[in-house]
């Protein structure tokens, strides 16, 4: 048996350096296994420099002694653990691939993350930091909330449009119920037995309608919809926060009121979204719904997103992911505004001067925020930092830098560029206003203004993976994405002075990079089941049921071509114009990922996939579909999710 | 158990008296208020009794020759019996209705088969409708007709008949042609309680469901199959025939009859080729019944394809007779076919040339109205009208008392401008239906003559047909 | 051979051991045979009490919810109260309520209507039509729940919507593999753990089994619409309106406009009007609870013991006239009782069902809910009020089970 000595000394006699390699690697393999498990201490920050990627933290969580705060970190797969006291992480918990949501146990001892893009949640032992389980979800899971008894945990799935409900002695799914579109978000109610789910989008709704959003109350005795609250001229709500029994127990969530359907020329100078806090009141059966905007009149704090309350203090908290600030709010003097003054009033654009307290600026893109006695904590998503807000001064008390590569790569600049509102007007709105969520879409109908009022009304199209499906708009006449976000963006939509020529190529650079989450419909290994292989058939034939031959133009393939982004990237006239359409052929879209951004057609007019060819494709001009059956039809919409 | 009552006893010997005694055609009164209706004396109970279910041949009556069922349907004055609460619902008050609403479901898109058969439907029926209203509409309003189009595609048209229902506050409807929405505008009648006149479908099912809220006068499958055999089997005494059949609703339900019948007259057709709707080519189908020597050709087609396959065959010598549904026997035939249509025989639903008043009248008025001439599907439309429009005059505006009037023709004859129906107790028109043969580039047209009326030949039958 | 043998004794004594539990309990049943109570005392929901007018086709139990589908839209019922009508106005897919059934896991209540499928959670509605969705017609006459299943009986076949993958799939002739439909009308559902069965109007009873994707047909042996050949031939008609499946896999009773049929996996047990105590050929529904069928005819509810082959006939005393259409008004109930030797009693109750055309019926405990032409009747069972019969099933004159005065 040889000694350490030994074998310096057969090294240096020049052993094998074969050997030698092998070894090395098998050190570095156990060592990157031993991290894989916990990162502790100095290990993390080694590992921190040692990857690209950055932290994207979008979720906090508080322990409930305050001590810890646990950050979802979407960009790294990753949960962090971060002392409070010292301000330093202390572990980072390898989890899924997308985490986006973070449940903790009301003893502190299970934390569970929502993996969005591995359809599954991680459950974490605090003690040990390591992930113990993996459970079930559903499709895109993306909010969480654990029952008072710690029985069930209540999944928000973003791309299923429904809720998982996880029994977490089994860890098995029990049930599923229905939410309204993209749900993301969840939270438990104090004081009644209820889940709240907020709805990212609106329902896909008569299109000269505004939008009407969606609080999902879930009883948890029953573990069934309890009531469903529509939230009018809303969309994007966010994080629930509810202010404590002294202070109403109202819930609390920012949304966006779109100003989609009025022509955008009337608008020039004013603004297309405000940005609203719903107060959804408890007291009473009934739950009523108040809406104020958190504005001013000068200046926009555009994307409200987190939402938090500080129990011991008046305090709540709202950041807004645009306006790199957050605006505190006292509870009171919001409660005695709503009770006692007018209804006019309260939709006053300058209403917030009424209970808004302080504006705090946080870094790049602050997403959640959780607040304890004395502290709240921001996750700054496009900075890879915390914000820290002493809850007794009003004042930021510090930050804590997660790491992140530096300096910082065109990718992370024009990350910050795409949240950022702070290049539009009045820092109204910036890309993330529109496309939420990294660039998906807001599922609205737009009036925009050019040539004429009320014309050219379209639907707002996704900004995942576009990359080789330009030109772009609906009528083609932008050649690609340095055109679409520079002068144009700069002129009708930010109506400023837009982006410099480096930051545009910094947004170009970040929105290619945009990727679809794994598509749910495809079997693992991306196998199509029997349906969905004979929807491929349907797509790709060229004789109609009656055996007639589909010139070549009115195959489906033909302008959704596969290799190509199913896309062919040229003007098509399918028949679909309307009286306000000043063209009459529009591009052919990209199919990729389709089956979750409804609705559909250039002005949005087809609620669902089955209404492109049921109720807007008459005389086959979309392709020839009316020889096939509602069989058919049915596996060709059952293939195209695939996509 | 044995619960075999002395009724149902009495029933089975009725039967078969029935059976033995063929078919029992009675010419009876009308109902009350049926102004057009012919005015004979009512039969007696027994003859009545002798009537059979859809017109059948003894020879035709399932396992007829070998056992007697333990029961039979259709037969029993209740077959349509409606025990609801419809006919309590209140009657509106009609002075505060702009119009008496009728709805209509028909195929109208040019581009859809069947569209010819549904626009001639919808002439016939907005003819009686502007007649009505001429005379009086009802009690002074007029009756408005809601045309909705039979759009098979997705199956759209299924919704038509509720929309009537609910937002016209129609009062009873006409439609439709194609089998199949009939069936489903009629299963959601039950439900909805509307009452349908079915004037152009020849789905023979359509009567078999039992759903008291339909009266069907035209010629079904049935009528035409049982004619069409006893021609081909006992007046000719061919053999071997083959049926050919577009391979549809319309085909299968009408080779399924015919063949059923053939069979057990003892000449089970000994080839039953299906071919597409859209299908122009017979030339493989036909060579194979060329090599098996056919003595005729039953066509269940539509009149050009039907065209097509006659012209086909004659052009490869095959010089079997041919013969054809009532869809055969329409001038498209003879468009297709020219000369090689010479002697096909098939079934008609109407006889165009003859020369009933009646008929000569109604022809008249429709031509000068729309400027062309009068079809099967128009003439059975406007007498389909003309039994709604009475019988709601008849019962007031209460949908089931309307049907409870239409109710009324079970067992008795409606003369209108198509020829004298007469109706079983499902409500189906089971009168003689009439042959057409091609000569010389058209049709001549005679009544049908079944073999087995021997015994009870029909006497009324021609003379209220109005020949 | 031993090994055999002794396996035949064993089974033979098995056997015999079962034969004498059998025969104990038959006779101990006969001791004391009666049948389960009657039920005596109705309370009936019409537009008289804020119940909305027409026909009630459906009903369905979600804990003390009472759901009723009727002409016009759907109706709530809670603690004796009309609580809410929906119609279209609040969301409803269609104008009249065919179905409803309940996901008892979900809460959610799913509706076929003419006019779509809805689904009612929290208080909103979603709407499923032919249009926007996968399902196959707007015509739907049945929904049924099972698991994360939906299923929707439609006029162009059977839809089933998976509601975690939000995925149809239609079972039709033209779906893939093809479903051996003779027609494509569907109209009802029961929906076992391991078979799917669907009743067809025109098309007789087809049966999919959820684990081998196998399919099994079953139609009018003799092939004609117009004679039943055989009494206990098989389907007695192939025009099904209702089915209801048996606790045992391949066990079903199936509704028709031409009387009732039983499978018990093995033979068929057909009812006419003129061979048992049904009261009318024509029925709308049938429904299974424990051992007795429940038949929904036009011409009274019918109750029956397969085990006693006693039937039990619930209908308005003066039903006669109240079809007729006069002016009459709904007065005493009546109970008709039918032993299989023929025998009849008939029992008069204060109370009445609301119509003798009854289109369904659902249990909640042991009250009955039963969906009538002229309202929504709630059936009370008393306890003291059963019929007495002997060994031979024969009604028992001198026993006075079911006069009520309530």
């Amino acid at each position: 048996m040889k000694t350490g000595l030994q074998c310096a000394h057969w090294i240096r006699r020049g052993a094998s350096r074969r050997a030698i390699w092998a070894l090395a690697i098998l050190a570095l393999a156990a060592a990157s296994l031993a991290m894989r498990r916990t990162r502790h201490g100095s290990q993390y920050w080694a590992s921190v420099y040692a990857r690209r990627r950055y932290f994207n933290p979008v979720d906090l969580k508080l322990s409930p002694h305050g001590r810890r705060l646990y950050v979802a970190c979407e960009g790294r797969n990753e949960v962090l653990a971060i002392d409070t006291r010292t301000r330093s992480v202390i572990a980072a918990i390898p989890v899924g691939r997308h985490p986006k949501a973070l449940a903790l146990s009301a003893d502190g001892r299970k934390l569970y993350a929502a993996n969005s893009w591995s359809q599954t949640v991680s459950e974490i032992d605090t003690r040990k930091l390591q992930v113990t389980r993996t459970l079930p979800a559903g499709w895109g899971p993306e909010g969480m909330a654990i029952d008072a008894a710690g029985r069930f945990l209540y999944v928000a799935n973003a791309l299923g449009n429904d809720i998982s409900i996880l029994r977490l002695s089994s860890g098995r799914e029990i049930s599923r119920l229905s939410s309204g579109h993209f749900p993301e978000f969840a939270a438990r109610i104090q004081g009644r037995p209820w889940i709240a789910i907020a709805n990212l989008l609106a329902q896909p709704g008569p299109a000269d309608q505004s939008p009407v959003d969606q609080l999902t109350l879930i009883n948890t005795a029953t573990r069934q919809v309890a009531r469903r609250i529509l939230i009018p001229d809303a969309i994007q709500m966010r994080h629930i926060a509810q202010a404590s029994p002294r202070h109403g127990g109202e819930l609390l969530i920012p949304y966006l009121q779109p100003h989609n359907l009025v022509p955008l020329i009337t608008l020039r100078h004013d603004w297309y979204a405000g940005n609203g806090l719903a107060i959804v009141q408890l007291k009473g059966g009934r739950p009523r719904v108040r809406e104020v905007l958190l504005d001013n009149l000068d200046r926009a704090y555009a994307n409200g997103f987190g939402a938090a309350v500080a129990l011991h203090t008046p305090w709540a908290l709202i950041t807004a992911s645009g306006a790199d600030r957050v605006s505190i709010l006292n509870l009171d003097k919001l409660n005695h505004f709503l009770n006692t003054a007018p209804v006019e009033l309260t939709r006053r654009l300058d209403a917030a001067r009424h209970f808004i307290v302080r504006r705090l600026p946080t870094g790049h893109d602050p997403t959640a925020v959780v607040a304890g006695d004395h502290f709240a904590y921001i996750a700054n998503r496009a900075d890879d930092t915390i914000t820290i807000v002493d809850l007794d001064r009003l004042v930021i008390a510090g930050t804590i830098a997660l790491g992140g590569r530096q300096p910082l790569t065109a990718k992370r600049r024009g990350q910050q560029l795409f949240f950022s509102a702070g290049h539009s007007n009045y820092g109204e709105l910036a890309c993330a206003t529109c496309h939420p969520d990294e660039g998906f879409e807001d599922g609205l109908v737009w009036s925009f203004e050019v040539p004429h009022l009320g014309q050219d009304i379209v639907e707002n199209k996704t900004l995942l993976a576009i990359r080789g499906t330009s030109p772009f708009k609906w009528n083609g006449l932008n050649p690609n994405l340095a055109t679409q976000d520079g002068p144009r963006t700069a002129m009708y939509i930010f109506r400023s002075q837009g982006f410099s020529p480096r930051q545009v190529q910094d947004l170009v650079t970040y929105i290619n990079a945009r990727r679809l989450p794994p598509n749910p419909y495809l079997e693992p290994g991306g196998r199509l089941t029997a349906e969905q292989a004979r929807g491929r058939e349907l797509f790709f034939r060229t004789n109609t049921n009656t055996g007639a031959f589909i010139p070549v133009k009115d195959r489906c393939y033909t302008c959704h071509a596969p290799l190509t982004h199913y896309t062919s990237r040229v003007l098509m006239n399918v028949g679909t114009a309307t009286a306000e359409d000043n063209v009459q052929a529009f591009k052919v879209p990209s199919l990729e990922g389709i089956y979750m951004r409804p609705p559909y057609l250039h002005n949005g007019e087809a609620k669902t996939l089955e209404e492109i060819w049921t109720k807007f494709n008459p005389h086959d001009q979309h392709g020839i579909t009316s020889d096939m059956n509602k069989e058919q039809l049915n596996e060709l919409i059952d293939f195209l999710k695939t996509l | 158990m044995k619960f075999v009552t002395k009724t149902q006893s009495n029933r089975i010997v009725r039967w078969a008296a029935g059976a033995l005694a063929g078919m029992a055609m009675a010419v009876s009164v009308v109902p009350a208020g049926a102004q057009s209706a012919a005015c004979v004396p009512r039969p007696s109970r027994a003859r009545l009794e002798a009537m059979r279910y859809a017109n059948m041949p003894a020879q035709a009556f399932p396992f007829g020759r070998y056992i007697k069922p333990y029961a039979l349907w259709y037969v029993q004055p209740d077959t349509l019996a409606y025990d609801g609460a419809a006919r309590s619902l209140p009657t509106p008050d009609w002075r505060k209705l702009p119009a008496i609403n009728l709805g209509f479901l028909g195929p109208l898109q040019p581009e859809y088969a069947n569209a010819a058969y549904g626009m001639a439907m919808l002439r016939g029926a907005e003819l009686a409708l502007a007649e009505a209203n001429a005379h009086g509409g009802y009690h002074g309003k007029p009756f408005a007709l809601k045309i909705h189009n039979d759009k098979p595609l997705w199956g759209a048209s299924a919704i038509e008949i509720v929309r009537m229902r609910y937002r016209q506050q129609v009062w009873g409807m006409l439609g439709s042609v194609n089998g199949a929405s009939t069936h489903i505008a009629l299963r959601a009648a039950l439900k909805i309680q509307l009452p349908i006149v079915d004037t152009a479908t020849t789905d023979p099912t359509v009567t078999e469901t039992r759903i008291p809220w339909l009266l069907h006068n035209f010629p079904d499958d049935r009528q035409q199959g049982y004619a069409l055999a006893d021609y081909i089997f006992n007046h000719l005494h061919l053999q071997h025939v083959a049926i050919l059949r577009v391979n549809a609703r319309y085909g299968r339900l009408g080779d399924k009859v015919f063949f059923n019948t053939a069979r057990r007259l003892g000449a089970q057709p000994s080839v039953v080729v299906k071919f597409a709707p859209y299908e122009t080519n017979f030339t493989r189908p036909l060579r194979e019944l060329q090599r098996l020597g056919m003595d005729g050709l039953v066509l269940w087609a539509n009149a050009r394809q039907a065209g097509l396959i006659v012209r086909q065959m004659r052009a490869m010598g095959m010089h079997q007779p041919v013969f054809g549904s009532s869809r055969v026997a329409y001038p498209a035939l003879l468009k297709t076919a020219g000369a090689s249509a010479d002697g096909l025989v098939a079934v008609s639903a109407i006889d165009p040339t003859r020369l009933s008043a009646k008929w000569l009248r109604f022809r008249l008025r429709y031509t000068r109205r729309f400027h062309t001439a009068p079809d099967a599907y128009a003439a059975y439309a406007y007498d389909g009208m003309n039994m709604l429009i009475t019988a709601i005059r008849q019962a007031g505006l209460n949908r089931a008392r309307i049907m409870g009037a239409l109710k009324h023709y079970a067992l008795h004859s409606y003369r209108g401008v198509s020829g004298t129906a007469f109706f079983d107790y499902t409500l189906n028109n089971i009168a003689p239906v009439t042959m057409a043969r091609v000569e010389k580039g058209h049709f001549i047209y005679w009544p049908e003559r079944r073999s087995d009326w021997r015994a009870n030949t029909w006497p009324g039958c021609l003379a209220a047909a109005g020949r | 051979m031993n090994s055999h043998a002794y396996d035949f004794s064993m089974h033979s004594m098995l056997r015999r051991l079962g034969a004498g539990v059998l025969l104990a309990v038959g006779l101990l049943g006969a001791a004391t045979a009666q049948t389960p109570p009657l039920y005596t005392r109705w309370i009936n929901y019409t537009p008289a009490n804020g119940f909305p007018a027409g026909e009630v086709y459906s009903v369905a139990i979600q804990g003390a919810k009472v759901w009723a589908g009727t002409e016009h839209g759907l109706a709530l019922i809670e603690n004796g109260q009309v609580q809410k009508v929906f119609t279209r106005d609040d969301g409803l897919a269609g104008y009249a309520v065919m179905s409803v059934a309940v996901d008892h896991a979900t809460g959610a209540v799913w509706v076929g209507a003419l006019g779509g499928l809805s689904r009612y959670s929290g208080g909103k509605f979603t709407h499923y039509t032919v249009l926007s969705s996968g399902l196959a017609n707007d015509l739907v006459y049945n929904v049924a729940v099972r698991g994360h299943y939906v299923w929707a009986a439609t006029a162009a076949g059977v839809s089933r919507l998976n509601i975690w993958t939000h995925t149809w799939r239609i079972y039709s002739v033209l779906g893939q593999p093809s479903a051996p439909f003779k027609e494509p009308w569907a109209y009802a559902l029961s929906i076992g753990p391991h078979k799917a069965y669907m009743g067809l109007w025109g098309g007789g009873v087809v049966t999919y089994d959820l684990r081998q994707h196998t399919w099994r047909p079953y139609l009018d042996p003799d092939g004609s619409a117009e004679i039943v050949l055989y009494r206990n031939q098989g389907l007695i008609s192939n025009m099904v309106s209702s089915l209801a499946h048996g606790p045992q896999s391949n066990t079903f009773w199936a509704g028709t406009y031409f009387g009732l049929s039983g499978y018990d996996g093995t033979r068929w047990h057909n009812y006419l009007r003129q061979d048992s105590g049904l009261a009318s050929n024509f029925i709308n529904g049938v429904t299974l609870e424990g051992r007795r069928v429940w038949a929904a005819t036009q011409r009274g509810l019918c109750e029956f013991d397969p085990a006693t082959h006693i039937w039990v006939t619930y209908r308005p005393a003066n039903w006669r006239a109240l079809d007729s259409g006069s002016a009459a008004r709904l007065g005493r109930g009546e109970i008709l009782i039918t032993d299989p030797h023929g025998r009849q009693r008939k029992l008069e109750t204060a109370s009445s069902i609301a119509h003798n055309y009854i289109l369904s019926l659902a249990f909640q405990g042991r009250d009955i809910w039963v969906a009538t032409a002229a309202g929504l009747s709630h059936g009370f069972a008393s306890p003291s009020r059963r019929i007495h019969y002997d060994d031979q099933n024969r009604l028992q004159p001198h026993a006075r089970p079911a006069y009520a005065r309530h």
